[in-house]
């Protein structure tokens, strides 16, 4: 003891020691948050179990089986039917702003608001299973990160965005493919359903459990938001904002505009062509564009939007345009 | 209470030095922040009081006043690792919020900082208790 007292009564010598030592704690605790990757459960390929068998009496919305109507459109959205058996999509189905075939209607167009570039994707399916989600490096984990093109081209898909980045927190339930990852509510926020019926449905997170999301049938929960727009009324504020950004950022937003009828929306932001949307100007997007419901995925530098081979954004941190390694995606097709 | 090495020449050092160190913590955290597309922490935006508030004032308070006995050098230490942890602890929380993400690791640096600085602070009270006996 008195060694060590006299080995530390030199000057500086207690303060380099305590120094290195806040140094090294610091370093790992920014390298388990940000680089450590923890890989917790590979995904296996999905069972063919047909999506009824998952809903069951327990419903979180009381009219659930009430649904709207589906408007005309081209494809007959009204009850749910298997896909035909295609293995992959139709290259002929491809155009140069598309994609159509017997199971789905996609259509990317590109718009001006607010100074920001606007890349608006509608969607119509004829059944809900062909709107899937993916993990990067196919498994679930943390810091796990892929870009969103990588992980629709590792899954043959048509269209994709960006999802909730969920592996960039700790908490936020995780349901993808009917399959519970992560049953950690937030305290407060709200999540995304999408249910296997093709409906989608915007709760609060805290008060809602893994048990319920399953047992209504949920097949992909997303936790970021907040909602935009609920029974077509913009749910935020002109000066909402997600956790403590304050300004205009690339965004990108998911909302239905009726069940199998939905609309995927990212913007650019924080270039000299484009400023970026706020919150609530993305809600008015969405809700210009005739989505009675939409929420908030994560935006600024993952906002990206992927379609048959190619980036159709321009995703950038502010810094360079470019992707951002993510950890999820959403995407359309048939793998 | 262990002889005391700290005099007010050192004290006066050690507000200065404080002072030099809060002025670049303001510095890192207005920078960082600036880089952060607008996002902000009040962790980033404050942890220069740390080193201020707890200790150019603290040191700034010993030199003046004319009775306070000096702190023995392990005290000191252990009061001045208490900052720097409490500060460690809430650059982290500041990065991660800025992020848009959470750890659960930064509030344990936080809370051992706060911990050695209380404890440095109720040591030198309890032998200023003892000093003025």
């Amino acid at each position: 003891m008195k060694k060590i007292r006299r080995f530390f009564a030199k000057p500086f010598r207690w303060g380099c020691f305590y120094g290195c030592i806040l140094t090294l704690a610091a370093a790992w605790v920014l390298l388990d948050g940000f680089v450590i990757p923890r890989q917790v459960q590979v995904i296996e390929p999905p069972a063919q179990a047909s999506a009824e068998s998952k809903i069951s009496s327990i419903s979180l919305l009381p009219d659930r089986a009430e649904m709207p109507s589906s408007s005309s459109s081209n494809l007959s959205a009204s009850e749910y039917n298997e896909p035909s058996a295609l293995p992959e999509p139709a290259p002929a189905g491809f155009t140069e702003n598309g994609y159509q075939d017997e199971n789905l209607q996609l259509t990317i167009t590109t718009a001006e608001y607010y100074d920001t570039t606007v890349y608006l994707a509608e969607i119509q399916l004829k059944d809900a299973s062909l709107l899937k989600t993916a993990f990067a490096q196919n498994a679930y984990g943390q810091n796990l990160r892929e870009t969103t093109s990588e992980m629709a081209e590792a899954h043959n898909a048509i269209f994709a965005i960006n999802g909730d980045y969920y592996g960039f927190r700790k908490e936020g339930f995780v349901l993808r493919g009917g399959t519970l990852y992560r049953d950690i509510p937030r305290q407060s926020g709200e999540i995304l359903i999408f249910y296997s019926d093709g409906n989608l449905e915007i709760v609060e997170e805290a008060g809602t459990t893994g048990e319920q999301l399953i047992g209504a049938g949920a097949k992909e929960v997303f936790s970021f938001g907040p909602s935009l727009l609920v029974d077509g009324e913009i749910t935020v504020s002109p000066t909402d904002e997600v956790g403590m950004a304050k300004t205009s950022n690339p965004r990108t937003a998911f909302g239905m505009i009726e069940p199998l009828h939905y609309l995927a929306v990212v913007s650019d932001g924080r270039t000299e062509e484009s400023a970026g949307l706020s919150l609530y100007q993305l809600a008015q997007v969405m809700q210009e564009a005739g989505c009675r419901l939409a929420y908030n995925l994560d935006g600024g530098g993952s906002s990206t939007m992927w379609f048959h081979g190619e980036v159709v954004n321009n995703p950038t941190s502010g810094r360079k345009i470019g992707e951002r390694r993510v950890s999820d995606i959403v995407y359309l097709g048939y793998e | 209470m262990s002889t005391s090495d700290m005099n007010k020449k050192g004290l006066f050092h050690a507000v200065l030095w404080f002072m030099a160190v809060s002025l670049l913590c303001l510095l890192l955290g207005m920078v960082y922040t600036m880089f952060g597309h607008g996002v902000s922490s009040p962790y980033m935006s404050r942890f220069y009081l740390v080193p201020l508030l707890g200790g150019a004032a603290v040191s700034l308070l010993l030199y003046l006043l004319p009775k306070a006995p000096m702190p023995g050098r392990v005290v000191y230490n252990l009061y001045c690792s208490g900052l720097a942890s409490l500060a460690v602890g809430m650059v982290l929380r500041g990065i991660f919020e800025i992020a848009g993400t959470s750890s659960g690791y930064p509030i344990w640096f936080m809370d051992v900082g706060a911990v050695m600085c209380l404890c440095s602070a109720g040591v030198y009270i309890a032998a200023w208790g003892g000093f003025r006996r």
